[in-house]
């Protein structure tokens, strides 16, 4: 099978040395009951030629696509982009993962590729927030207003991330675009092997990107920056910057105030935090500084769980898809372990990892012993800021 | 990077190679593939001493042996570690990696089971027939039910072996050959053999609807195998054609368009009342075997209303009329091959009565029930709750709980009635059926109330034979539509044991994992549960957005009606809906041909991503048909599908949709207000906002 083998080649399966590292440190291998659920024993598959067993295996649409593998294979194998890869191959004929949540997100992700669309999406913005017509500048609000309403009963309220966000950039003297017609990044379909709604998503946001002169794109979502960032190059016109808002927070002129001098009005006993690395920031982006420059600097006591920055654990689903018994389980071990980290708080960078991590709490029976209040950075910089430093920003 | 002598040779090997290959005028030399290696770099060093993983340790120093010991001998000068020096050296590991493939374990297990070599396999064995014997739960897990030639066999009965085997060796031609293998993963795939049926109606549908066009058409259809018209599907004699259909084409699901006509009283299998029966009655088809433990094959059913539905309110536009017949059974053909048909679960109740009450009927039941080997537990004071927990009713009674599989309530007076009922919750109208002898009645399934008018010894021996043959009866056979839970897929969040008003799904603990279980005897298979598990982990053979998906992605597939708008999807539920949406067609109210009801169990069933396929698939407004909330056939679907309803509005509204084209519409069994009303109503405000 020719893309088969030009997968092998191109992401370096036929390096692998079959040592095992893959398996023993997959979060999918560690709970998944079923067979074939090891990445190393896929990897075999591949080189075998066993293409119809390939398609079948469980670990096909379990897998995370972490990069927790391909961080420490010692023969360079790009998992992840294999197995994403191989998606788009068993999509060829008609397989698919689980959907999760009724498939309300990939259905969303259909309908806004109609090039007609007229969302009515920015309803969330209030009079706090100041954003322009004609700044160079978008904020990428991303999925935000479609998880409000499918979350909002387990108390995660998404949107404040992304009113926080734009009042962060506001403070930064930054008044951003927030586009109407704006379409989800795609990443979900990339990654789930969906190309062809990929294209078409992206291709709607690079044109609007395209007529609005943008030249940078920030978001609070990780999955965002990641697919704008390094995705989307392989479109025409790929010439914006990409970050994420903490990076632009580590660096800016405007917060410096707050990481020169840490912890403006920081309490007597500050509360003590951990942070979750999400993998698209971390592993994917690279970035683990940043938000841990950003805690210290809020004057929080942070104090790291065993597995952080690039050995951090996943939150245990991607994707909207293939969602059950394992993914729980992860998310309760990691649940656990920023427990014994001391944590009363675990922030995270990432609106899909609150989520996740709010939804493995929803339990009759567990539910006291991994309670955990999860929140995502960009809104507790807003929580905090009005009360300490806001003046001090301004004043710069 | 660090560069050591070994590179340095192997560089002077590639130099030598290179030149050789010169020499020989060779074209390029066969490169040896460098393969990478683990590189722990400084600055990894640091941030796992940052982060507590690796504290900065000193080599520990080899030990050499002093000065003065080395004279007037040659014993080794460099000494090796001591215990505590080799650990101590050991604790430096930077833990780069967790196998580095030393190997040392395989030599340290004394049982030599560890293999370094061994990679995954899998193993195709072909079979007539297969003996599943472990725990029911994991079979069905394994959705493997359906199967023909395949048993299931108890893990406990010890005798139940000889009989399954002997009836699988029956099954086949030839003599078996029985192997005995532990399967870890077995898989099952049913080809789609579809059958379709156009009923006449005697000239009824036959008048309108060209009969033999749909027919041509369904013949090319994904998966149907045949496709037959018939003048009456609902005459006895049918029956047996239709059973002949099945057995000569070898269908595993059948399409029948026809009419509803429960007003004649005959066995169809349209109208609402009916059709329950008929899916029961599906057996005519293909016998289920009753014999132990196994799981017998039949056909799934699929009913499209092509009369009340196509033929009747489009009389006057036969070609819409045919079109719409052609799609509707499309989109149900596509809903039958999404559906997977089997027997319902059988499941031994166990044989327990809680007579409660002070009338004196109830030492009459107690008696009688004793007397046939039933347990009874009899509860004087009246309880302020009777619960229905997964499968039993459970009673507290001086702080002890009772429980038992089924209910007999002796009231002493018309007050104590009332209050039990109470105690029962809900108002018990839903199901009140007469069973036989007077003043008893059976309120819900299993439970039978003794009027206090009646004659005690007469009423308190009836409720014991009634008890005890509901008892025998039910343990034989839950719901074939109950829902099934995929234990890898559940989250044991209990979103569904919330949401179930039966109390069909519980939390089980296994070594396996926690998951939940339904219990299929009480399950009714209204498919909330299925709407409301954020995991999409419950699935039901006919209540499926997978199904409905199937038949949404046919409505308007093949470019079918594209010019007309405004295209309407109402999702009407069996029950009060569907009897409107029939009752219209019976008394031929006409409506646009371009309002297309597709039928769901309860609105509980239809969840917000089903919604969004509707609007996906080219609907332009979605129209929710149900029963009042305290009508509902299953006392809690209607009234959940108000969360739902309210998080699709918002996702609809985002979707740049005005709240027109989504709706929620319960009718009374009283209302006047009937579908076409409803429908049409909600197709002119869609047209005035979607222009």
């Amino acid at each position: 099978m020719d893309s088969l083998s030009k997968s092998i080649t191109q992401t370096r399966v036929w390096q692998c040395l079959d040592c095992g590292k893959c398996s023993a440190l997959c979060p999918i291998t560690k709970w998944e009951a079923g067979s074939y659920a090891s990445p190393r024993l896929l990897v075999d598959l591949a080189s075998g030629g066993r293409e119809e067993e390939l398609l079948q295996a469980p670990l096909l649409w379990a897998c995370l696509t972490c990069k927790r593998c391909s961080e420490l294979c010692p023969a360079d194998v790009d998992f992840p982009e294999f197995i994403r890869q191989l998606r788009a191959l068993a999509r060829e004929d008609g397989l698919s993962g689980t959907c999760t949540h009724s498939a309300i997100f990939q259905t969303v992700g259909k309908i806004m590729v109609d090039p007609d669309l007229q969302q009515d999406r920015l309803r969330w913005l209030d009079d706090d927030c100041l954003v322009s017509e004609d700044s160079d500048v978008v904020f990428f609000v991303g999925c935000l207003p479609y998880f409000a309403p499918v979350f909002e009963k387990w108390g995660v309220d998404v949107l404040d991330t992304a009113r926080s966000a734009i009042k962060i950039l506001n403070l930064m003297g930054i008044q951003p675009q927030v586009l109407a017609d704006e379409r989800c990044c795609g990443h979900d379909q990339r990654w789930q092997g969906d190309l062809e709604t990929f294209q078409r998503l992206a291709e709607r946001n690079m044109d609007l990107f395209s007529k609005r002169g943008t030249k940078l794109v920030v978001t609070a979502c990780p999955e965002c920056a990641r697919t704008l960032k390094f995705d989307y190059k392989a479109f025409n016109g790929h010439n914006f910057s990409v970050r994420h808002i903490t990076e632009l927070i580590a660096e800016s002129e405007g917060f410096k105030a707050l990481f020169d001098h840490p912890n403006p009005g920081a309490p007597h006993n500050p509360l003590r935090v951990t942070y979750h690395d999400p993998c698209r920031l971390g592993r994917h982006l690279g970035i683990y500084d940043a938000p841990r420059k950003i805690i210290a600097a809020l004057g929080f006591d942070l104090s790291e769980m065993e597995r952080s920055r690039k050995r951090s654990q996943c939150c245990g689903t991607s994707c909207w898809t293939a969602c059950g018994q394992a993914n729980k389980n992860i998310q309760v071990e990691r649940l656990e372990e920023a427990r014994a980290a001391g944590a009363e708080l675990l922030i995270t960078a990432c609106v899909k990892c609150q989520i996740h991590f709010t939804c493995a709490q929803i339990d009759p029976v567990l539910g006291n012993e991994i309670e955990l209040k999860v929140q995502d950075l960009v809104s507790m910089i807003a929580d905090y800021l009005p009360s300490t430093v806001k003046g001090m920003v301004r004043d710069e | 990077m660090t560069f050591f002598v070994v590179d340095a040779i192997a560089e002077g090997h590639r130099a030598a190679r290179s030149i050789d290959c010169y020499l020989r005028a060779e074209s390029g030399i066969q490169e040896a593939v460098r393969l990478p290696t683990v590189e722990v770099g400084a600055e990894d060093c640091r941030e796992r001493v940052a982060s507590g993983c690796s504290s900065p340790k000193a080599r520990i120093q080899i030990p050499c042996m002093p000065l003065e010991d080395r004279s007037l001998n040659f014993k080794e000068v460099d000494l090796t570690f001591s215990e505590t020096q080799a650990r101590l050296e050991a604790d430096r590991c930077l833990t780069c990696g967790p196998c580095s493939e030393c190997m040392a374990c395989v030599q340290a297990c004394s049982a030599d089971a560890i293999r370094h070599d061994q990679t995954g396999f899998s193993t195709r064995i072909d079979f007539d027939a297969v003996i599943y014997s472990d725990d029911l739960e994991g079979f069905r897990a394994l959705a493997l039910e359906n199967v023909a030639g395949l048993y299931h066999l108890d893990p406990d009965d010890p005798i139940g072996g000889l009989s399954i085997s002997a009836e699988a060796m029956a099954g086949l031609s030839e003599q078996g050959k029985l192997i005995s293998q532990s399967i870890g993963r077995v898989t099952w795939e049913a080809p789609d053999r579809l059958g379709i049926l156009v009923c006449e109606c005697g000239g009824a549908i036959s008048s309108v609807v060209d009969v033999e066009v749909v027919c041509d058409q369904a013949a090319a259809w994904p998966g149907v195998i045949a496709s037959r018209r018939l003048s009456h599907a609902c005459l006895p004699e049918s029956t047996q054609v239709i059973q002949a259909f099945v057995d000569n084409y070898a269908l595993n699901a059948v399409v029948l368009g026809a009419c509803s006509c429960c007003a004649l009283d005959q066995v169809c299998y349209s109208c609402t009342y009916q059709r329950v029966r008929a899916r029961q009655n599906l057996g005519m088809f293909s016998q289920p075997r009753e014999k132990l433990g196994r799981l017998a094959e039949s056909t799934s059913f699929e009913f499209v209303n092509l009369r009340e539905q196509c033929a009747w309110p489009h009389a006057d536009n036969p070609d819409q009329a045919t079109a719409k017949a052609a799609a509707l059974l499309r989109a149900a053909a596509a809903r039958a091959r999404g559906i997977t048909a089997g027997e319902s679960i059988r499941k031994p109740l166990s044989r327990s009565v809680l007579v409660i009450g002070q009338g004196e009927a109830g030492t009459t039941c107690q008696q009688a029930l004793s007397r046939m080997g039933i347990e009874v537990q009899l509860v004087r004071r009246v309880p302020d709750k009777i619960i229905r927990t997964g499968g039993w009713y459970a009673v507290s009674d001086h702080g002890e709980t009772c429980k038992a599989s089924s209910v007999v309530l002796t009231p002493v007076s018309y007050q104590e009635e009332n209050s039990l009922l109470n105690a029962l919750g809900g108002d018990g109208t839903g199901v009140v059926t007469l069973a036989a002898g007077a003043g008893l009645h059976a309120l819900r399934p299993g439970v039978f109330s003794c009027s206090s008018e009646t004659d005690p010894q007469t009423i308190g021996n009836a409720a014991a034979v009634q008890a005890a043959a509901w008892l025998g009866r039910v343990a034989r056979r839950g719901l074939h539509n109950h829902a099934v839970v995929t234990a890898s897929r559940c989250r044991a969040c209990g979103t569904c044991i919330e949401v179930c008003g039966n109390g069909a799904p519980e939390l089980v603990e296994v070594e396996a994992g926690r998951f939940v279980c339904i219990d299929p005897l009480v399950c009714s298979g209204c498919g909330t549960c299925i709407a409301h598990c954020p995991s999409g982990a419950i699935s039901n053979r006919l209540a499926t957005d997978v199904g409905l998906e199937h038949s949404l992605n046919t409505l308007w597939g093949d470019g079918n009606g594209k010019e007309d708008r405004p295209k309407v999807v109402v999702l009407t539920c069996n029950w009060n809906a569907y009897q409107s949406l029939e009752r219209a067609g019976a008394n031929r109210e006409g409506y646009s041909p371009t309002i297309f009801p597709l039928r769901v169990a309860c609105l509980g069933e239809i969840s917000a991503g089903g919604v969004l396929q509707a609007f996906h698939y080219g609907a332009d407004g979605v129209l929710l048909l149900g029963c009042q909330e305290d009508e509902c056939h299953y006392g809690f679907g209607s009234r959940s599908a108000e969360d739902v309803f309210n998080e699709g509005k918002h996702l609809v509204r985002l979707l740049g949709r005005r709240d027109e084209t989504f709706r929620l519409v319960r009718i009374a069994i009283e209302d006047d207000t009937n579908f076409v009303q409803i429908a049409e109503n909600f197709a002119s405000n869609l047209r005035k906002v979607t222009k």
